[in-house]
């Protein structure tokens, strides 16, 4: 019995009429059932302690600190222990793949709902971040404009599905951590791996990157717009390079000049490079992210850099 | 054009109303018109081939029917098959012959080079050729009346549903098909409509949203966690089933819409307790094709024990062959090869072991799926792999657990959506083996309309619409 496979009985004759009214009740149940369960899926999510449906629901207790960057940024500057060495309120926004466009975004709907924090950490490596998370986050476009324009601008197919359908703009792996974090925070987040020997190795053989990556004039102008909104909210905006394994960064030969046009993009907000800060390997998770043991270090390294003294 | 494509949807909207309308013959020149047009979207200089392909099995046909003796029958029958393959080597199959004899005479000291040729593989080229190659061996064998108009036997031959990735239905089954005009009706909309519907789930709901992970494992096979690559492995066995059963599904169910039956093609293989039945599961018109016109042609089972696994081997290594120009392909032939000896070999002792230990059927039985599904996926590894370092290192890191650890897993989100899937397919899967649910559903205009309606929130929300082409149009 294949499962296609139909009993030699007939279909039971449906009149003309029939037909018509089960296409009309198809089309009427699954356009209703999409607006529906889109509306569902939105107030679920509304209710969930993941990072940016915390920076769109209503109330909450504010943040001292907002973090903002790539997976970099996620593992760079890991909230708890950020907390723990401060006893300030960390949020950390960052998420992987988020370039600064997109995190400005975030902070400005951020400010625009919430008081706004002492300090804002930002991991200006962010726009070495690919391109592709905006529309990712498309399941918060219907409670920001701001966020409905990058998808428009940057995936406008998406943008399209998405008013057909409003139940596809859930369709995105955040929605599904926003789900993953229905009763508990995100801020736990973190790799909690070290680097294997197969990879070191794989390092130790690579070739060095000698061309620099073309970086989008937009996205360097982004990350000046991000000091601009936080500063003039009130708060201290510090730039930080999060430690990179010396082995990867090595590879890295444009360095120096990738640097300076980070810090020609933010001339009122210097960069602190602490991309070479760490050479024990335990404390990274891979050639760009710490990982859990490289937490508490990196605190002390923000501290003694004197980027926490807005918290301190 | 691809059945994932708005171009498809909108070619789908212009053609079934004038389908409708249309009757006789001059129905047949719009199926006919619309499956070029279906093809030529893709490259409409590929078309030539096609319209060679049907004329020279049209006229081949047409003179091995006039005559009565064997031996010129013989000869007009390797002409079609010379065209049909010559069509194979070159498009297919040039590149990689050169390749390795190249290869091969260098490594026997020869110090010269070649460049290699870059020939554009037209899309669906295995699928057509052994669909008029299958016509013409017929109506040499006698076993099928020569089709004498030529629009009639074009269609055969372009049928768009089922043009570019099978199933490969034989003439005998499609041919009398276009012979009457095919009428629509209610029931056959709402039975395609549901297998079109399940194909989508399948492909566009599982097969594409597993692809990401897939891709990233096979892509970084000596740097990620063995646990990882073990993943990538089950999700492309996975993946590839979604997409090519997906893609039979809507290619039947678009038959079906249309009033044709172009038969099955998946039968749940990841099920089968043997493999020689997840032969009888998989890819069935291309397994009985193999069988039919290579196993039996080579002497079958017919001349001893020996030459039964000759024939085994030989077919299974063609059939790798068939599916791509690589020796990855046919290593991937020969492992399902090997298993069908082994299996041969050893099945009577694992009956008397079996049945001396008292093994309750049902735990054999699943054990027999585990084992049958394992092997399977150790084969799918060469498969998927692009060459056989990628092959050797995934399967020596997994054998090995190198760096095994899952919470080094990545995107563990793809993982837990891409289990969830596969979990709901296969707990589908194996509801119908119990229940006729296609048929349930569809009996019952309310459950129908529910469960139509349920599959389109399943697409929005699960879906991957980057475009990803078929994996069997590669084919």
């Amino acid at each position: 019995m294949d499962p296609f496979e139909h009993t030699a009985e007939p279909l039971p004759p449906h009149t003309a009429g029939r037909r018509v009214a089960m296409v009309v009740a198809f089309l009427v149940i699954a356009f209703a059932g999409d607006r529906l369960l889109a509306l569902g899926l939105g107030a679920l999510q509304a209710q969930s302690g993941f990072r940016f449906s915390k920076v769109y629901a209503e109330g909450g207790p504010p943040a001292d600190v907002l973090v903002l960057g790539d997976s970099r940024g996620v593992n760079g500057f890991y909230a708890p222990a950020l907390a723990k060495a401060t006893s300030a309120r960390v949020l950390n926004l960052s998420y992987n793949g988020m370039g600064p466009r997109l995190a400005e975004a975030i902070l400005r709907d951020y400010l625009d709902r919430h008081p706004a924090p002492k300090l804002v950490l930002l991991d200006p490596t962010c726009v070495l971040a690919r391109p592709g998370l905006v529309s990712e986050l498309s399941n918060y476009a219907g409670r920001s404009e701001r966020l409905q324009a990058l998808i428009e601008a940057e995936d406008p197919d998406r943008a399209a599905a998405g008013r057909v359908s409003h139940l596809y703009r859930f369709n995105t792996e955040v929605f599904l951590r926003a789900l993953f974090y229905l009763r508990k925070s995100d801020q736990t987040w973190i790799n909690d791996y070290r680097i294997g020997e197969a990879q070191l190795q794989a390092l130790r053989e690579a070739e060095p990157k000698t061309e620099l990556p073309d970086l989008d004039p937009a996205d360097l102008e982004a990350l000046g717009h991000i000091v601009t909104a936080a500063r003039a909210a009130g708060a201290d905006v510090r730039l930080v390079i999060v430690p990179y394994l010396p082995l990867y960064r090595r590879l890295l030969t444009w360095w120096p000049i990738f640097v300076a046009q980070l810090d020609a993009a933010t001339p009122d907000a210097p960069v602190l490079d602490l991309s070479v800060a760490f050479d024990d390997v335990a404390l990274f998770a891979d050639g760009l992210h710490l990982n859990r043991r490289g937490a508490a270090p990196m605190v002390d390294a923000l501290r003694a850099a004197g980027a926490l003294r807005a918290i301190e | 054009m691809l059945f994932n494509s708005l171009a498809f949807l909108v070619f789908l909207a212009a053609f079934f109303p004038l389908y409708a309308a249309l009757r006789g013959r001059t129905r047949l020149w719009l199926i006919l018109a619309g499956s070029y047009l279906f093809y030529g979207w893709w490259d409409w200089r590929f078309l030539s081939l096609i319209a060679i392909s049907t004329g020279v099995d049209y006229v081949v046909g047409l003179k091995i029917d006039a005559s009565q003796d064997d031996a010129r029958r013989k000869r007009l029958m390797w002409i079609s098959m010379a065209v049909n393959l010559g069509f194979l080597a070159v498009f297919k199959y040039f590149g990689f012959f050169t390749e390795s004899l190249v290869a091969a005479l260098q490594a026997a000291g020869w110090g010269g080079r070649l460049e290699p040729l870059h020939i554009v593989l037209p899309v669906g080229i295995s699928f057509y050729t052994f669909q008029t190659m299958s016509y013409t061996i017929d109506v040499y064998r006698r076993r099928l009346p020569v089709e004498r108009d030529l629009l009639r036997f074009a269609c055969f031959v372009a049928f768009f549903p089922q043009l570019v990735a099978g199933p490969i239905v034989r003439a005998a089954h499609l041919l009398p098909q276009f012979r009457v005009d095919q009428p629509l009706r209610w029931e056959n909309l709402l039975r395609g409509a549901q297998m079109m519907l399940w194909g989508y789930v399948l492909k566009v709901g599982m097969a594409d949203s597993l692809a990401a992970f897939v891709d990233n494992n096979f892509e970084h096979v000596h740097t990620l966690p063995s646990s990882s690559l073990a993943l990538g492995v089950f999700f492309y066995a996975f993946q590839i089933y979604g997409d090519f059963c997906g893609y039979s599904l809507i290619a039947i169910g678009l038959g079906r819409v249309l009033g044709f039956d172009l038969g099955i093609n998946f039968d749940r293989p990841y099920f089968s307790k043997s493999f020689s039945e997840f032969w009888q599961r998989w890819h069935i018109s291309l397994s009985s094709w193999l069988r039919d016109y290579l196993y039996i042609s080579l002497g079958g089972n017919r001349h001893g024990v020996a030459r039964t696994y000759r024939n085994l081997m030989l077919t299974m290594l063609l059939g790798g062959l068939w599916h791509g120009a690589s020796w990855t392909f046919v290593v991937w032939g020969a492992l399902h090869g090997g298993y069908l000896v082994v299996q041969r070999l050893a099945g009577p002792a694992w009956r008397r072991l079996m049945d001396a230990l008292r093994v309750p059927r049902t735990l054999e039985s699943v054990g027999l799926i585990l084992v049958v599904f394992l092997f399977t996926c150790l084969a799918w590894v060469f498969f998927r792999a692009p060459d056989f370092d990628t092959a050797f290192t995934l399967i020596r890191r997994v054998v090995t657990l190198d760096g095994w650890s899952l919470a080094a897993v990545p995107a563990k989100f793809q993982v837990i959506e891409g289990l969830a899937l596969i979990a709901f397919v296969v707990a589908a899967e194996a509801l119908s083996f119990r229940v006729r649910l296609a048929d349930a559903i569809v009996r019952r205009p309310v459950v129908a309309t529910l469960a139509g309606a349920a599959a389109l929130w399943f697409i929005a929300f699960f879906g991957t619409f980057g475009g990803d082409a078929f994996i069997y149009f590669q084919f």
